[in-house]
């Protein structure tokens, strides 16, 4: 799984005017959908919370931006479960 | 604000697989539902037991009252079957819900067992008629010795997977609710909620915009303030995931939760001892300052506990404590963080930056308020309802003879085995070292919250409704 940091420069930003035609975080691998994983990765979130909550919903962490993300955000950095990436 | 360098290919499809995508909703998908079924499972059982004359008494084993080792030893040799039977119970239940959790199992069950037998050895304790003496509440036994392992020794990564503290106080707040009638949480609810909702709201701006004036930025400083003024930790996480925040700004948010949390444990009771407050005050001031629902109840059981033991010298009866705490923070607070949550997703993508970072945020809609919604305030209400259904079938005089004792008390010695489990928990999982490094400005903006919560509340619970919350104790 990719740990590289995106920078501002590398980012591609989406076309809005396609939004339906661009992937979704849900089918990146960048997200991290690993409840466990992210206990381990967000400190003390174990100690008076949950990532196995309601109140995490769908949010899951992207490697890629070190960010919480929803299944339904995009990114022009995409790169599919398959390991097809898009953009470069 | 990221740079536009080109647009995504048209063409491109993502590749998707079901097996991978996440499973949305259900009740059996995350541990909100499962403290519902698992909580109102035991009240159902403990109804059943009782309607056919019966009770789970032999199954809710508690420590007696004891004044020497061999006693105690006597004691639990004496239960060492409901013991048994008792760990079963909570194995078989968690152990399923760890499973299709996808937890791990192999490393769930053996530390769970470790954290029975040391549950039932505080408990013990706790039950020493010198304990309160030396300040042995439970709730503070289990903490300082759960902190006290985790930061000298290195716990193993598979007990780690036993320690579920968000879990157990789902399920004791369940249990909690069949203790508390329904009327009661008409009653007090909108109190409640009037009160949380101004100390949350003036919490929230404090902080927040102490973090802006700072510099800080304004996903950063929404997951403080909201962290600080509705449930502590998993504010911060649906906040962090509602606006998109950084790892690391959860991180943080989450380490000043923890802190100050763990301070409070500690003050609140203290404090309130030494002001002479009644448990029903106690209880109010409690769950309109704390950060965290399991700190919170840690805090009011060990007032309640102190009260318990000080022959009358502070007013109230000693349940008081957990109960309008419970009012104060569960309804009073965490039921509105699905709202908070979708308020500052949609500022968040329309007044601030929906690019953030090349992270394009997906429109927000109303179903957040419900996704992040806390389930187990469900099984609260129903478990309370349930409760005053049976009970009203009865005198006063009768509910106090019949029904207390073989359906009431069992629940909640049920319940107060999960807040041990939670308590100790809280201790063993707190690895200091661990934590994130704040940095003194999120501490800053943090505690600029912490000491207006904890002034307002203090108001409001012993001074403007003093007499409300007293009576609600009584």
């Amino acid at each position: 799984m990719s740990r590289m940091s995106a920078t501002s420069t590398e980012i591609v930003v989406l076309a809005r005017r396609q939004p339906m035609e661009t992937p979704r975080c849900a089918d990146c691998r960048h997200r991290l959908d690993d409840r466990q994983a992210i206990e381990r990765r967000v400190s003390g979130l174990a100690v008076f919370g949950s990532a196995y909550g309601a109140s995490i919903g769908e949010s899951r962490l992207c490697v890629l931006h070190d960010r919480l993300v929803s299944p339904d955000d995009r990114c022009a950095r995409f790169s599919a479960l398959d390991g097809s990436a898009i953009s470069g | 604000m990221n740079q536009v360098t080109s647009e995504l290919p048209a063409s491109v499809r993502p590749s998707v697989s079901a097996a991978t995508q996440t499973a949305r909703g259900g009740v059996f998908s995350n541990e909100d539902w499962w403290s519902v079924w698992i909580g109102l499972l035991l009240v159902v059982i403990a109804w059943l037991g009782f309607a056919s004359g019966s009770s789970i008494k032999w199954l809710a084993a508690a420590p007696a009252k004891w004044s020497s080792v061999a006693q105690a030893g006597a004691d639990i040799a004496a239960h060492l079957p409901n013991y048994a039977v008792l760990f079963v119970v909570f194995a078989l239940l968690f152990g399923i819900a760890s499973t299709v959790l996808k937890q791990r199992l192999a490393h769930f069950l053996p530390a769970f067992l470790v954290l029975f037998v040391v549950s039932l050895l505080i408990f013990e304790t706790a039950a020493w008629t010198q304990a309160s003496h030396y300040n042995l509440e439970a709730p503070l036994v289990a903490l300082l010795l759960g902190l006290v392992i985790s930061n000298v020794v290195r716990l193993p990564a598979w007990f780690l997977a036993g320690l579920r503290v968000e879990f157990f106080i789902k399920v004791g707040i369940v249990l909690l609710g069949a203790t508390l009638p329904f009327t009661l949480l008409v009653w007090a609810g909108p109190v409640a909620v009037g009160q949380a909702t101004a100390v949350s709201l003036l919490t929230f701006f404090v902080i927040f915009f102490t973090g802006r004036a700072l510099g800080l930025d304004r996903r950063f400083a929404a997951v403080l303030g909201v962290g600080g003024a509705v449930c502590g930790v998993s504010a911060a996480i649906a906040i962090a995931g509602a606006v998109r925040a950084k790892r690391e700004q959860a991180s943080v948010a989450i380490t000043l939760v923890v802190l100050w949390a763990i301070v409070m444990i500690f003050v609140l009771p203290f404090t309130s001892h030494a002001l002479g407050l009644s448990t029903g005050v106690a209880g109010a001031w409690i769950g309109t300052s704390e950060f965290a629902d399991a700190a919170g109840i840690a805090a009011a059981q060990a007032y309640g506990d102190i009260a318990r033991n000080a022959g009358g010298a502070i007013a109230g009866v000693p349940e008081a404590a957990v109960q309008n705490f419970t009012l104060m923070k569960v309804v009073g607070r965490d039921i509105w963080i699905g709202i908070w949550a979708f308020v500052l997703a949609w500022v968040a993508t329309t007044r601030w930056d929906a690019f953030e970072d090349g992270v394009q945020a997906k429109k927000v809609n109303v179903g957040e308020i419900w996704a992040r919604f806390p389930k187990f305030v469900i099984g609260f209400v129903i478990a309370s309802a349930l409760i005053t259904w049976i009970a009203s079938a009865y005198s006063l005089a009768d509910y106090r003879k019949v029904v207390t004792p073989d359906l009431v008390a069992p629940i909640t010695a049920l319940r107060t085995w999960a807040f041990t489990f939670c308590f100790l928990s809280i201790g063993l999982t707190t690895r200091f070292g661990s934590l994130s490094k704040a940095g003194w400005k999120p501490f800053v903006a943090f505690t600029a919250g912490v000491a207006i919560n904890i002034i307002i509340g203090y108001v409001l619970s012993v001074h403007v409704f003093a007499a409300y919350w007293d009576s609600v104790g009584h």
